[in-house]
């Protein structure tokens, strides 16, 4: 038992506590777990050198945000249709969606490429990493909400329908407030996904656009000593949001998620 | 009258619903991927125009020992990080199961590898393993097994990437292995107990086998998984030292971004894609039929 939680913890207990070791602990040898002399000078070391940090921060938020608003309204109706629709074109569409989960990423890169570098001046590199984020997304998400959807009883819709709404009321005012739960680990998971995202951001982000993860490796590559404090201080500050929501959401993750569709 | 309503449920508008989610994805990942088709089948470099070339990309890929040498190294990867990151994951759910004080706090630090970027990851293991000040050398130089950095040899290099991915993925197992062992109810363990079977017999009578559909879908998805990363491998090592941890997904880089030939890189895309769609395909099947299969009381 304590081996798992070493395994999982130690790594970032580590980079927590060296992101405030003085610069000459990082480099101590033997190595020290438990440093005697705290420090911030790494932080400040960090938005000191590297003024384009609060910008990555921002960008990556941008980016977070909107690919979180777009993938959750876009596969909680889709979500929503395949719970309580049937046809052609919700079973073929299906499949399609299905599909494209399979797809590495990568692969995508190599057709986008010399597209959107054309269009670097007029388009947003975010906006495409936005598009691509929820595009990858949305399959797993719907399949997500349709689960959800499915154990909403549809006598629920009816009662309002008796009741005198019309089928878009009812959608909103009894189905959605009955997701909410779901869309919100929806939105965490999304969240953590574009935030922490590196091969597209990385590929198809220029300068002023970079999101956190590419301007961190950054740091990393022109690696001489005295940088690695701040790559820590940097990596912590860019771990510490989705730790913190992973822990709102950690029950949902291992209750309801995967548990319902894969009954062992 | 509520029956007219619904029976329009197989026509309904509502149906169009589907629509954004499937433009979405057909914009974004489709129509790029079938144009990579295209010019996985041309000779195409920035700068110069496209024309045809026929299977001579594929040719070329075939005959580079390169990317011989890079389908090596995934199928190494790939089947130890996968096996590596399912018995531990395994072993993780059985642990837990057992049901500890504050277990939602050990599960919530199996989970949090989850919440880090690849990048991120990569730092903190590079600080441990790097030669000089790394925990993790120290250790291994104190009993007097190391004896030149992780990333300079290519057998311990390919080592350190497959630690540092398995460590990475044991939460996306984990989370789908720990609830399906938990939902096997406590009675058979109990009954067994009674019987006097030992915790290793309950294991492989009971948890084994109930499991194993389960086992079965986890590794097929992280096999897919995988076989596509590249953000942990790249920037842990690049690929080197030597192509040693070159995978299929790095080379495909290469050859796209160092040597600019994208022809060459899309026909790359599509070998890899057809080999992840070999695993898939059994997958795609199933959540087919889930997705459709029973409409209620799933």
């Amino acid at each position: 038992m304590l081996l798992v939680v070493v395994w999982s913890i130690f790594p970032i207990y580590y980079i927590v506590i060296s992101a405030f070791k003085m610069p000459r602990n990082i480099f101590a040898y033997p190595p020290k777990i438990f440093p005697s002399e705290f420090t911030t000078v790494n932080f400040l070391e960090l938005f000191k050198n590297w003024s384009s940090f609060p910008t990555a921060l921002a960008n990556s938020l941008i980016v977070t945000l909107a690919a979180v608003l777009l993938t959750v309204a876009v596969s909680l109706l889709a979500g929503f249709a395949y719970s309580r629709f049937s046809g052609k074109l919700v079973k073929n569409s299906a499949i399609f969606l299905l599909v494209i989960r399979m797809f590495p990423p990568i692969i995508i890169s190599i057709p986008l490429y010399p597209v959107l570098n054309s269009m670097n001046k007029t388009v947003d590199p975010r906006a495409v990493l936005v598009l691509l984020y929820s595009a990858f997304e949305v399959a797993i998400m719907t399949w997500i909400f349709k689960t959800a959807f499915d154990r909403i009883p549809r006598e629920l819709e009816e009662a309002a329908l008796v009741d005198g709404c019309t089928q878009f009321q009812s959608f909103v005012r009894i189905l959605i407030p009955l997701v909410a739960p779901t869309a919100v680990a929806v939105s965490i998971l999304v969240g953590i996904y574009s935030w922490n995202e590196y091969i597209f951001a990385f590929l198809f982000t220029s300068s002023g656009s970079q999101t956190t993860p590419v301007l961190i490796a950054e740091m990393m590559g022109g690696l001489t000593g005295p940088s690695w404090g701040q790559v820590f201080a940097a990596s912590v500050l860019q771990m510490i949001p989705m730790i913190f929501f992973l822990l709102i959401i950690q029950r949902f993750i291992v209750s309801g998620l995967m548990g319902g569709s894969l009954k062992g | 009258m509520i029956l007219k309503v619904f029976s329009s449920e197989k026509s309904g508008s509502g149906r169009y619903l589907v629509l954004p989610a499937f433009i979405l994805s057909l914009l974004v990942v489709a129509v790029p991927e079938l144009w990579s088709l295209v010019l996985s089948f041309s000779r195409y470099e920035p700068g110069r125009n496209i024309f045809f070339i026929g299977f001579k990309n594929y040719s070329y890929v075939f005959s580079d020992p390169n990317f011989w040498n890079s389908f090596k190294n995934t199928a190494i990867f790939v089947v130890t990080s996968v096996v590596l990151q399912i018995v531990l994951a395994l072993a993780f759910t059985v642990v837990l199961a057992k049901g500890f004080k504050a277990q939602k706090l050990w599960v919530t630090c199996v989970l949090l590898p989850y919440a880090l970027s690849p990048v991120v990851t990569v730092n903190i293991w590079k600080y441990m393993i790097d030669y000089n000040v790394g925990i993790i050398s120290y250790f291994f130089k104190e009993m007097g097994l190391l004896k030149s950095p992780w990333l300079s040899n290519p057998v311990t290099a390919m080592l350190a990437v497959i630690l540092v991915y398995t460590w990475y993925s044991v939460p996306f197992s984990f989370v789908i292995l720990y609830p399906a062992r938990i939902s096997i109810p406590t009675e058979l363990y109990e009954a067994a107990s009674i019987d006097g079977a030992s915790h290793w017999k309950q294991f492989t009578k009971i948890t084994m086998p109930l499991l194993t559909p389960t086992l079965i879908v986890v590794a097929t998805f992280r096999l897919m998984i995988s076989l596509r990363s590249f953000g942990e491998i790249w920037l842990l090592t690049k690929g080197g030292p030597f192509r040693s941890t070159e995978t299929l997904a790095i080379y495909l880089y290469k050859q796209g971004f160092s040597y600019w030939n994208w022809g060459r890189a899309a026909a790359i895309g599509w070998i890899i894609l057809l080999v992840t769609m070999l695993f898939s395909l059994p997958q795609i099947r199933t959540m087919y039929t889930q997705m459709f299969g029973s409409k209620k009381g799933v």
